[in-house]
């Protein structure tokens, strides 16, 4: 997949009939069950639902970290179901940035290096991974705190720490579970209006998995995912 | 292709630095770890030095004592349709050999010799002058039998007997008188001690040699027992054998002879020998492989632990062969490192174990490197299981881990 064919392409994620399912039997639990979805480059999109609705799933499947059971998933026009583990890590790294709940900061390496380590598996020389890192960083706001473990660091900064990581990249689509969970309100909406300028000014695609139903209404899109079917929201609010 | 050696050397340098800093982070259980590759590395170098050194003392003890010699003996009984002869012409046997070699007959019987009211028992041996130099007798005092001596009553006092006539008032020296049952002997030389070779069949330390000749004095019973051969150095000991063999029963005919290589009995020492060391060895692989599941389980616990940290490289683009190589890393790492540390305790262990013995202290290279390689294959064997239990995680799974 180059990136030719991915600005060409202007459907970023389609989703058709998808349904995934875990376990086997009697004790098969389904959690999505035929779900059309089409993700167009440079929207913004939430995702709302009740816990375990589903909603995390379906973001795993969009985050290629999980293959559907059935159905169709196509990324930039690639078939996801077909591709090597191998190859959904190399779309994962070159196309997609994650930030998640727990911000999953890697404990031992100081902030700079966690911004870096996406830049590391594209085989990208250390000292240049660490200085387009620092530029995520400042972009941010925590230049001043790259060199300071991810456990000396305020909630606020490490979820700031992990945007630049999702950022450092520079990927077409940004995926956000929950990213306000272990915030306060003012870094939760720090959050979200830095993701927010992100789509503004660089066209990058922002899905983001919430609960929190004011948070969802500042994006374009939002769908409901509740008993493993899809509900497209009805009122469009501009942001 | 110069870019893709250098990004593919970027990624080993990376790859190499990352698995020392996770295993440094283990802290306490990469030491348990090391711990065990350590024991496991150190049984194997020690045990494998230990059995080598106490071969190369038992070896040691015959070492020299026979490596180019042949004894030939007379099985079945003596009787008057087949005698022994008293004494034996050996020049046939010397020419009919290969290369320069040197013959003794010996004939032997346990008796008394008193000297100045001391009792002492001995083998009397009479033989050959040649004797000296096939056993290589060494000389304490006056000189060995010679081919002037006939049939005079010459002996040669071996060093335990003399110090046993040495005892009291009497003090054997030269010139001086021995009996042996109804003869009086003169000392001509007493000899040094000698090493025991239990490969031959004579003990010079308790016996005392007497002229071949002198022999029909002493003993009328007393016949030919054995030929003793010095053979060249260098000889197919096997096929002289042979030789010595056909030689001898053309001299004896009507009697059975049979020629043993002492060289053959000390390469079947040699082989037990080096089999017991095998067999220690297999004792340290018994541990090097305990040591393995202890590495197999640090790995398996710091792949559990570490699900998310795992989930967290794949969602950021590590690829299943980044995440195995990371953790067979982690597991090179600590086996080299336990591998070394190990064969240089087992070495330490093994130089005090000889000291302790008095056993010559034999480090081989090859144990080293035995203990070193095996501990590293088996520590490598034992993480790749972890380490692609860890590259086949989902990603989803490993990060929705807690």
């Amino acid at each position: 997949m180059d990136e030719d064919t991915n600005v060409r392409v202007p459907v970023l994620f389609e989703l058709s009939g998808v349904s995934q399912f875990y376990g086997k039997g009697i004790s098969m639990v389904r959690v999505l069950e035929g779900i059309d979805f089409t993700l167009d480059r440079g929207e913004t999109c939430a995702i709302v639902g009740a816990s375990g609705s589903g909603k995390s799933t379906l973001l795993n499947i969009l985050g290629l970290l999980e293959q559907p059971v059935s159905g169709r998933a196509q990324f930039s026009g690639n078939d996801v179901q077909t591709a090597s583990p191998a190859t959904l890590a190399q779309w994962r790294n070159q196309h997609l940035g994650f930030v998640f709940q727990a911000f999953n900061l890697l404990p031992r390496l100081d902030a700079l290096d966690n911004v870096a380590l996406p830049l590391l598996y594209r085989n990208h020389p250390r000292q240049s991974a660490r200085a387009l890192a620092l530029e995520q960083l400042s972009a941010v706001g925590l230049a001043h705190r790259a060199h300071h473990r991810a456990a000396d660091l305020s909630g606020g900064q490490r979820q700031r720490v992990a945007i630049a990581r999702a950022l450092v990249g520079q990927p077409s689509l940004i995926l956000a579970d929950e990213p306000t969970g272990n915030l306060d309100q003012r870094s939760a909406n720090d959050v979200i209006d830095l993701l927010l300028r992100l789509n503004d000014q660089q066209g990058v695609t922002v899905v983001m998995v919430t609960h929190d139903t004011h948070l969802a209404q500042r994006f374009a899109r939002r769908v409901e995912v509740a008993n493993g079917r899809l509900r497209e929201c009805d009122e469009h609010v501009p942001v | 292709m110069c870019r893709f050696d250098s990004a593919r050397y970027r990624t080993w340098s990376l790859r190499l630095v990352e698995s020392l800093e996770n295993l440094r982070a283990m802290g306490q259980r990469s030491w348990l770890a090391l711990l065990g590759i350590v024991v496991g590395s150190a049984s194997v170098v020690a045990l494998l030095s230990i059995g080598r050194s106490a071969s190369e003392e038992t070896m040691s003890t015959f070492k020299g004592l026979g490596s180019d010699m042949l004894v030939a003996s007379f099985p079945g009984l003596a009787g008057p349709s087949a005698p022994l002869p008293r004494t034996l012409d050996t020049r046939p046997l010397e020419e009919g050999m290969p290369g320069r070699v040197q013959t003794a007959p010996i004939s032997q019987y346990a008796t008394s010799i008193r000297g100045a009211g001391e009792k002492v028992d001995a083998a009397v041996v009479g033989t050959t002058p040649a004797l000296a130099e096939v056993m290589g007798l060494s000389m304490a005092q006056g000189r060995f039998l010679s081919p002037y001596d006939g049939k005079g009553l010459f002996v040669v006092l071996g060093a335990e007997v003399a110090s046993a006539l040495g005892g009291t008032a009497f003090s054997p020296y030269l010139g001086q008188r021995v009996r042996i049952g109804h003869y009086q002997f003169q000392i001509i030389g007493l000899l040094a001690p000698q090493a025991h070779n239990p490969l031959l069949p004579v003990t010079p330390d308790a016996s005392v040699f007497v002229p071949a000749t002198s022999m029909a004095r002493l003993s009328s019973v007393a016949r030919i027992g054995n030929v003793i051969v010095r053979t060249a150095p260098q000889t197919d000991l096997s096929r002289a054998a042979a030789t010595f063999e056909s030689l001898l029963s053309r001299q004896l005919t009507n009697r059975e002879v049979s020629v043993q290589v002492p060289r053959q009995l000390l390469d079947s020492l040699e082989r037990q020998a080096r089999t017991f060391s095998w067999l220690l060895a297999g004792l340290g692989g018994i541990s090097l492989l305990v040591a393995g599941v202890g590495v197999m389980n640090v790995m398996l616990m710091s792949v559990r632990e570490r699900r998310r940290e795992i989930g967290v490289r794949m969602a950021l683009g590590a690829r299943p062969v980044d995440i195995r190589t990371m953790f067979l890393l982690e597991a090179a790492y600590l086996s080299l490192l336990g591998a070394v540390l190990g064969a240089l305790i087992g070495c330490a262990v093994a130089v005090a174990f000889a000291r302790v013995c008095g056993w010559p202290v034999s480090l081989s290279v090859d144990a080293c490197a035995l203990g070193i390689g095996s501990s590293l294959g088996v520590g490598l064997f034992f993480g790749s299981y972890p380490a692609v239990v860890a590259a086949r995680l989902s990603p989803a799974m490993a990060l929705r881990d807690d």
